[in-house]
């Protein structure tokens, strides 16, 4: 016969199956794979040549990481640094010049380049930097590298466009320079890579 | 597997083979009338009460009612509820991703299929979807499907249709039961039930272990495709009736589920994700049963809890860890009255629910989000006249939320029996799904491409008007035809869009919106035959239309033709029973760049076939085995099914 004892014993137990999701372990994060934090934002490699590939970690939200292009295989810096040339961060790209910088820094968007075959500046290239937002769409400032990437709303994944630039730099020296990538090797955006090297 | 011959009846008779003595079956099962246990396999109702909140006989319900019996359950080797519904009706179309294997009714999304357990609602949606694998059989004794808004008697979410998970009772005497067997992929299935009691008593437990590899279609890269898990679970159950009219019943489970892949995400970044879920239930159930009469209340918590951990290889940047806590509690009062040809069933129903996860946000900034609802409810089934060849159902509901305010439903459902073998209903009701805590009060941000999507306070429910007309056909006790059209038409879909292009960080800002209108409309055709007494052939059909009038475009992911061809042996003497079951599914739109000029594109039609075997023996014992997507259908981009698998396995029922 059941009784009431039972009931209560029904309904601890009950209780004790309510309690059990706090019994399973915490799976938590375990933070192994964290990027050397001795290693600086900037890292090159010597790819012959005199070309250059440069891999700019610019993931900080709210700075940017500066490069001196003028400094030997390029320098990191910073904003106060007189004389540095392009900012990263995340795919924001600025120059200074413009708005963000009185070194006079320029670009030359050159469609339809190879890399590789680009041994002098063009003559009839046409200088450009970074202005405020124009008569457009966004609100965006209208930087000199405003579209140096191709955006797949599906994937949300940025690609470099096949395209050549050219920078002079603070120092007046003439650089171009060819986005390779927006990802590290571990598939996290906000990696700037590029191939660059100066031109006579 | 295969569901078996109840899940033909789209638009009812779950005893296909029964024939014309269904019709001898009372319309409603007046409260206090005992319904199972005493009548013979033929004649023994089978009953159902999703669609009225009423026990029916399924064969005679005024609201359709699909059913998936034990029988069927145990017969078609199910393993969860996800497997016993994945080859069930036509127009119920199961579909595996990142959130489990999900439903989808009649061309609407999972989100939009109200899941229950006893009549109470579970919660633990990711995605929108709640995982069906999570609900284990083995103390399962029905599932009922009813298509069509079914918010008038459940609420919220209930738009699309209602998938009510019935577990067992313990009876009088004593039940053993056990179950284990051993597929491809090291699949382990073991379970096991063990009840007794008396006639005023009865007390149940039961278990099961359950783990398999994972899989993966496309060897090309190191991500997987179909998650590895491993799973257990225990539930206690009693039944106490200490004088005839008083009915209690309190019952408790607990789940627990790791499962893991591997993912490769666009930007070629490496992730192990894994998900380790707890659910539990608690319920406590009493009824009053009179002559003419019924009182029953039910207070009911159900808790999730999932752990989500994703680690990056080689980085820590896209490592996220986020614990999501969701409660859920209730209490309904319901009343039942027989008054004449009139069953009035009344009741309210008090939901409080809060979820605590980082993965939203209130105008307060805190991660926890609450919610309530009060509701009342009022049906009436009246079966004028004494012929007993109609009956029309009204029903009133209000729901009064917490974020949205007050919102009403209503349905009116028609049975007209003008011959013994014939039977025809019409139902029409109003249905609406509830924003959830995600549409509200997301927060998330991708800054690293640029964009993020924030959650909308201010949405209103989606809400649906749909038709259903059904007509079934039993000329002779094995011969059924079923004819159905459905029509649902819904309003105020929440869908994203962008709210602002540049917000102060620069980000392009998302946000929930109620600006979709869609449509879903169909026409299902089923029929069964038995020949030679051990044979059965049966086949199904739906047509399906499914349009988003926003864009003027078809709704992704479905197929406007599906159809499905079972063939079973079953030999009760030899304890033998063999089926085999084909399905297919046409094209589907999906959304890709390489599509057509509307941006659409067209997945492959694809077939599945599964087979199994069963012998009985020695009385208690049954050996299985069997063969699964025996086609080896599947990919991993469109349809995500498990390669071709085989199984074998003992069983034991004492």
């Amino acid at each position: 016969m059941i009784t009431l004892r039972h009931i209560n014993n029904i309904a601890a137990l009950s209780l004790c199956v309510l309690l059990m999701p706090a019994c399973a372990e915490d799976l938590g994060l375990d933070g192994d794979d964290a990027a050397n934090e001795d290693s600086g934002l900037i890292e090159h490699e010597d790819q012959g040549e005199g070309v250059t590939r440069t891999q700019v970690d610019g993931t900080d939200e709210a700075d940017h990481v500066y490069l001196d292009l003028d400094l030997d295989m390029g320098t990191e810096t910073s904003l106060d640094d007189p004389g540095w040339d392009l900012g990263f961060r995340r795919y924001d790209v600025i120059v200074d010049g413009g708005i963000h910088g009185d070194a006079g820094v320029e670009v030359a968007v050159l469609d339809g380049e190879a890399f590789d075959s680009l041994l002098a500046v063009p003559s009839d290239v046409q200088w450009i930097t970074d202005e405020a937002d124009g008569d457009d769409e966004d609100m965006d400032p209208d930087t000199a590298f405003v579209d140096w990437y191709d955006y797949d709303f599906m994937t949300h994944v940025l690609t470099p466009k096949d395209r050549v630039y050219l920078v002079r730099s603070s120092e007046g020296a003439v650089f171009k320079l060819q986005f390779v990538d927006y990802y590290s090797s571990a598939g996290t955006s906000g990696f700037v890579s590029f191939d660059w090297a100066a031109l006579n | 597997m295969w569901a078996g011959p109840a899940m033909f009846c789209v638009l009812l008779v779950p005893r296909l083979f029964a024939g014309p003595q269904q019709a001898r079956v009372p319309e409603w099962v007046r409260p206090g009338d005992e319904v199972s246990g005493e009548a013979s396999e033929d004649e023994r109702v089978i009953v159902v009460s999703t669609g009225t909140r009423t026990e029916h006989d399924a064969a005679t319900a005024p609201v359709a009612t699909e059913v998936i019996t034990r029988e069927e359950i145990v017969g078609s080797g199910a393993r969860n509820v996800a497997d016993a519904l994945e080859e069930s009706g036509s127009s119920v179309q199961t579909s595996t991703g990142f959130n489990g294997t999900s439903l989808r009714l009649r061309g609407l999304d999972a989100e939009q299929v109200l899941i229950l357990v006893d009549g109470q609602r579970v919660t633990g949606r990711i995605g929108g979807a709640i995982d069906l694998r999570r609900f284990n059989v083995e103390n399962v004794e029905r599932i009922e499907v009813v298509q069509g808004a079914g918010s008038v008697l459940y609420g919220a979410d209930a738009l699309g249709g209602v998938v009510n998970i019935v577990t067992r009772t313990p009876e009088p005497g004593v039940e053993v039961e056990g179950r284990a067997s051993y597929a491809s992929r090291t699949t382990v299935d073991a379970s096991a039930r063990v009840a007794g009691g008396g006639r005023r008593w009865g007390l149940s437990g039961s278990g099961g272990y359950h783990r398999s590899d994972g899989w993966d279609a496309d060897p090309s890269d190191i991500g997987t495709t179909g998650d590895g898990f491993g799973s257990w679970n225990v539930g206690v159950g009693a039944r106490f009736e200490p004088v005839a009219p008083l009915r209690l019943r309190v019952s408790g489970d607990y789940l627990r589920r790791s499962s893991s892949g591997v993912d490769v995400t666009s930007s070629g970044a490496i992730i192990d994700r894994r998900n380790l879920t707890e659910t539990s239930n608690t319920t406590l159930r009493g009824a009053w049963r009179g002559a003419n009469n019924q009182l029953e209340v039910v207070a009911h918590h159900n808790f999730f809890r999932d752990q989500f951990r994703q680690d990056q290889r080689g980085d820590d940047a896209l490592d996220q860890y986020q614990p999501t806590n969701d409660h859920i509690g209730q209490i309904g009062v319901q009343l039942e009255q027989v008054a004449g040809h009139h069953l009035v069933t009344t009741g309210v129903d008090l939901q409080l629910e809060w979820l605590e996860t980082s993965r939203v946000m209130d105008e307060q900034g805190s991660s926890t989000i609450e919610r309530q609802r009060f509701a009342l409810f009022a049906q009436d089934e009246w079966s004028p006249g004494s012929s007993g060849r109609y009956m029309l159902v009204p029903a009133v509901r209000v729901d009064f939320d917490s974020h949205f305010g007050t919102y009403p439903t209503g349905r009116l459902a028609l049975l007209v029996r003008p011959l013994e073998q014939l039977m025809l209903r019409v139902g029409y009701g109003r249905g609406y799904r509830a924003p959830s805590f995600r549409d509200m009060y997301l927060a998330f941000a991708n800054p690293g491409v640029g964009y993020r999507v924030s959650g909308n306070p201010g949405l209103r429910p989606e809400q649906a008007w749909t038709l259903d007309l059904g007509a079934t056909w039993t000329p002779t006790e094995h011969l059924l035809f079923g004819l159905g059209v459905f029509d649902n038409r819904l309003r105020d879909l929440i869908t994203t869009d962008v709210v602002t292009q540049a917000d102060t960080d620069g980000l392009q800002v998302f946000g929930y919106v109620n600006i979709g209108t869609a449509y879903t409309r169909g026409v299902e055709a089923k029929t069964s035959v038995e020949f030679l007494r051990h044979f059965m052939v049966t086949g199904s059909y739906t047509w399906l239309d499914a349009r988003d009038q926003i864009n003027d475009l078809p709704l992704v992911g479905r197929s406007r033709h599906q159809g499905a061809l079972a063939f079973e042996f079953h030999q009760r003497r030899w304890g033998t029973r063999l089926f085999a079951r084909a399905a297919a599914w046409s094209p589907r739109p999906y959304t890709s760049d390489d599509g057509d000029a509307s941006g659409q594109a067209l997945a492959p039609a694809y077939a599945t076939v599964d087979a199994r075997l069963s012998q009985g023996l020695l009385r208690y014992l049954t050996l299985f085995v069997g063969a699964e997507n025996l086609l080896d259908a599947g990919d991993a981009e469109f349809t995500l099914i498990a390669p071709r698998s085989f199984y074998a396995g003992l069983s034991v029922a004492y």
